[in-house]
């Protein structure tokens, strides 16, 4: 009992504020209590806000890099970044896929930036890839092309939701493939130790996949005032943006999955089943979200 | 105008809204949306045939049969709400465009057909995706006006509300609200 409160308490923490859009992806039906909604409503429209300032900044500082100005060029990238930053707040890039993998695996603090980080640069380049093969090449429609990420993510989420029931299905057997029945609790540290610091890389190119609809836009924009080359740049300084803000969600799960275990540890308890509990809980919120986020692709396919 | 890839809000519109009236009926709502410098950038690179300059009739009509009629399966993302109940939006009327170089412009009318009922009436007019792929937000200033609104009484000005969105759960939004009174 106490180790599935641990658990919530953790994935709580971490999970939820880590996703924003889960809060209510993972579970669409209770409405939010009225004192807190106007808060967090409130919040999500500020940010919007913000993001549409930048968007309208953006396009004019690239305009005037077209002119020739060189602190125009400064003023497009800071922006680019802060847009990454703000962007990666709101739902998707695969929040909720960090998080979750750093609940379930002990890691290193370093895993959690180079996690973050390789997530954010595939967007990015996912995008330029997108953009380059459908506008570039086959000359589509610049809606289209908005329109076609879609495919993409619904792959996307659809690899994620496979690799999640692996992981649940290893996390849930684990102890059956262990080389001795009979002594667990060796076996699960045996079983972490031999994995930390490893970071899944089918995991990190499935949600990483995903073209970041952000960075389709500022190629776009690009496209149509004939400066490609410039909206690459910026879309790459658009990820570094994008992979503090994934990287910080990662790093902070994994302190906070090992605050957790010392406390648990100090207290007596054992922490192997934890660990266990946390990895079944961990897939079992991959697959939800992904899921949701697949679903939702699809009814807009 | 359909809800392309994730959900967050990536095409930014500033919108306000006109109320018509006409002797004792209200007979429509006139809404003007104003796009971010980005997706006015797509939408002139997709539907003119010049790179730059303003929109000939040609462009409009195209804007307005290939981009614009088709958020009619979205009841033009307009929810209009008379004394309490959601009207069906089904049409929008008087399509135009502009393009001042940087941000796309589209004006239309919502018709409407409202006899008030007897004392005080209410009409709430928002434009809204409820996937939060599109961010509309009502501009800061004149953003609600009443035309011929005097033998009505009508007073409109923009109100706080929250709405639910399918991604982000409820969102703070502005709208515009007007009371008016019945012949009574």
């Amino acid at each position: 009992m106490k180790i599935v409160l641990a658990v919530l308490l953790l994935l709580g923490i971490f999970a939820a504020p880590a996703l924003a859009d889960p809060f209510h992806k993972a579970a669409p039906s209770p409405p939010p209590a009225a004192s807190e909604s106007p808060a967090l409503g409130g919040f999500v429209a500020w940010l919007a806000e913000r993001q549409h300032e930048l968007n309208d900044s953006i396009a004019d500082a690239f305009r005037n890099v077209e002119h020739g100005s060189r602190a125009a060029l400064i003023l497009v990238l800071g922006l680019a970044f802060l847009y990454g930053v703000l962007h990666a707040i709101g739902p998707g890039h695969g929040k909720s896929v960090v998080a979750s993998y750093f609940v379930a695996h002990h890691a290193r603090w370093t895993s959690g930036i180079l996690m973050g980080s390789l997530i954010s640069v595939i967007q990015g380049a996912s995008a330029v890839v997108l953009v380059g093969i459908l506008a570039v090449v086959l000359q589509a429609k610049q809606i289209e092309i908005l329109n076609r990420g879609t495919v993409v993510e619904f792959v996307s989420y659809g690899l994620i939701v496979a690799l999640g029931v692996w992981m649940f299905h290893r996390a849930a057997t684990g102890r059956l493939h262990s080389h001795d029945g009979h002594d667990q609790h060796a076996h699960g540290h045996d079983g972490q130790d031999h994995r930390r610091g490893q970071l899944d890389p089918r995991l990190i190119v499935a949600t990483g996949l995903t073209p970041c609809a952000s960075a389709i836009i500022i190629l776009l924009f690009a496209l149509a005032n004939r400066a490609f080359g410039l909206g690459v740049i910026a879309v790459a300084v658009l990820t570094v943006g994008m992979a503090v803000t994934i990287s910080t969600i990662g790093v902070a799960t994994v302190l906070g999955r090992r605050a957790l275990l010392v406390m648990i540890d100090k207290a007596g308890m054992e922490t192997h089943r934890l660990e266990r509990g946390l990895a079944i809980a961990a897939s079992v919120v991959i697959v939800g979200v992904s899921g949701l986020m697949m679903f939702d692709a699809w009814t807009r396919l | 105008m359909t809800a392309p890839a994730a959900a967050h809000p990536h095409v930014f519109i500033d919108y306000s809204a006109t109320v018509l009236c006409q002797r004792d009926k209200v007979v429509g709502v006139r809404l003007a949306w104003t796009f971010d410098e980005m997706y006015s950038a797509s939408l002139y690179q997709d539907y003119t045939s010049h790179p730059t300059g303003p929109l000939t009739p040609a462009d409009i009509a195209k804007l307005n049969k290939e981009a614009f009629q088709d958020a009619a399966e979205e009841h033009f993302f307009t929810d209009i709400v008379f004394n309490g109940k959601a009207l069906p939006i089904t049409k929008a009327t008087d399509f135009s465009a502009s393009y001042d170089g940087r941000k796309m412009t589209y004006r239309f009318t919502i018709p409407l057909d409202l006899a008030p009922a007897p004392g005080v009436n209410t009409l709430d007019v928002d434009s809204f995706d409820t996937e939060f792929y599109i961010d509309y937000e009502l501009v800061k200033h004149d953003a609600v006006a009443v035309e011929n609104g005097a033998p009505l009484k009508m007073v409109c000005a923009a109100a706080a509300i929250t709405k639910d969105t399918t991604t982000f759960g409820p969102l703070t939004t502005h709208i515009a609200r007007c009371r008016f009174s019945g012949s009574a």
